[in-house]
């Protein structure tokens, strides 16, 4: 590197070569011990095979009229299994923003770098103009946190419902705790849901749920309603209008009941032998 | 009776069995060969204690149509009773009981007669239903009360 002397002063050096070059190969090293090299699609699939594991594990309870004796630990360890194949797709997607990010930032300290030439490259090489130390390390701490990473995955539809299924299986008749939110002190408490169809007041067997309002009914008198031509929903207080396309099955609530009548069953049934005995 | 009148009111009548609020009554009214006619039901309101309706318990019939509980029921105190939100063929003016105001399906007999309750101690002034009560009730509180009261003495609780 000591013969430069008769080269134009104004030659470039290749944005690639030799420093970024160096600063790319550190961030490839990095980037190759990732947390997670499993493909999107590998953790969808396995997500997958959990849930379905956990709804045939519902349904058999349901068909054997077990509903009552749901094995909880069997339950936490699947939500967990869920919980971490979340997180560690969210660590990889948040280490690929991370090197993305990092990698445009030393392209753009290489360009404006203007005295950057083959002239002053031992200069440069000597000492690095801010910014070029940077490492991936120094990104992640900076913006990854393991509390980012929580409030990304709690917010998963698939997580909730399981979480949700949990709650059921334990508290038919309580409100859904709100999974979002970190702030326990917020959380509304109290209260009991009601499992009867507001329109006939039987219990709900088939229910569907208002997707405007949120409100639950049973399928064939909502469906009766409608066709009558009253559309307001049949709650009092609620002002929602609704339309037969906006009733989705409530698969949870439809739970709730299961699990409800199946308790009733076995105190019944407890009583009885308590009675006979 | 469509079949999810007659099974919402099987219901509103087990429920009412199991539990409704005190001094009240409602049930459905036998036919001549002694069955249950389940659109056709008689029900007391008890005036509230400390009021002017105090004392007495206000007989209502309550008439549920084909359509309920798409429709509300239709009720109705005696006719010419003495009430500023009563018509003088003794149906009730509340916004509840109205089709085109605020009457939804899932309003329980429960909520109706408690709501009913609340009407007779705190008429509505907006919505005049007969002449004596109304006018009574904002021009000449006294002669009201005094009405009111006369009235009472006839639903006097027999218990």
């Amino acid at each position: 590197m000591e013969t430069l002397d008769g080269l134009p002063d104004d030659l470039r050096v290749p944005e690639s070569i030799p420093l970024t070059k160096l600063l790319l190969n550190k961030f490839q090293r990095e980037a190759s011990q990732l947390p997670s090299t499993a493909s999107k699609s590998d953790i969808d699939s396995d997500i997958e095979t959990v849930i379905r594991d956990v709804d045939t594990y519902i349904d058999t309870l349901v068909n054997e009229e077990r509903l009552s004796e749901a094995n909880f630990d069997y339950i936490d360890t699947c939500i967990q299994v869920v919980e971490r194949l979340y997180e560690a797709y969210q660590l990889k997607v948040a280490y690929m923003k991370l090197t993305k990010a990092a990698m445009d930032d030393i392209r753009q300290v290489a360009n404006e770098a203007a005295d950057f030439n083959l002239n002053s490259l031992k200069q440069f090489q000597k000492n690095p103009p801010l910014g070029f130390d940077l490492t991936l390390n120094s990104y992640y701490s900076s913006i990854v946190t393991e509390e980012s990473i929580t409030k990304t995955v709690n917010k998963e539809p698939k997580l909730q419902r399981l979480r949700n299924i949990r709650s059921i299986l334990e508290n038919p008749e309580d409100p859904l705790p709100d999974h979002d939110s970190l702030d326990d002190e917020l959380a509304v408490s109290g209260g009991k849901v009601s499992l009867k169809d507001p329109l006939s007041l039987q219990f709900l067997e088939n229910p569907v749920r208002s997707r405007k309002c949120g409100h639950t009914y049973e399928n064939r008198p909502i469906l009766l309603q409608l066709r009558n031509g009253v559309t307001h929903c049949p709650i009092s207080g609620c002002h929602f209008d609704l339309l037969v396309s906006d009733l989705v099955p409530d698969s949870l609530m439809k739970l709730r009941v299961q699990v409800f009548k199946a308790r009733q069953l076995q105190k019944r049934r407890l009583t009885k032998l308590e009675t006979v005995m | 009776m469509s079949s999810l009148s007659k099974t919402r009111l099987q219901e509103e009548r087990k429920q009412w069995r199991k539990d409704h609020p005190f001094g009240f009554y409602a049930k459905p009214i036998r036919d001549k060969d002694g069955g249950l006619d389940l659109s056709q039901w008689t029900a007391g309101i008890p005036g509230k204690t400390d009021t002017i309706w105090a004392g007495a318990t206000y007989p209502i019939t309550i008439t549920f149509p084909e359509e309920y509980p798409s429709k509300p029921p239709k009720i109705k105190f005696p006719e010419h009773f003495y009430h500023p939100n009563v018509y003088p063929s003794g149906t009730i003016c509340l916004s509840i009981l109205n089709e085109e105001q605020d009457w939804r399906p899932a309003i329980t007999l429960k909520q109706i007669v408690l709501g009913i309750q609340e009407l007779l101690t705190n008429p509505n002034p907006e919505s005049p239903a007969q002449e004596p009560a109304w006018k009574a009730y904002q021009k000449d509180r006294a002669t009201y009360i005094k009405k009111v009261k006369e009235q009472a003495k006839k639903y006097v609780n027999t218990v």
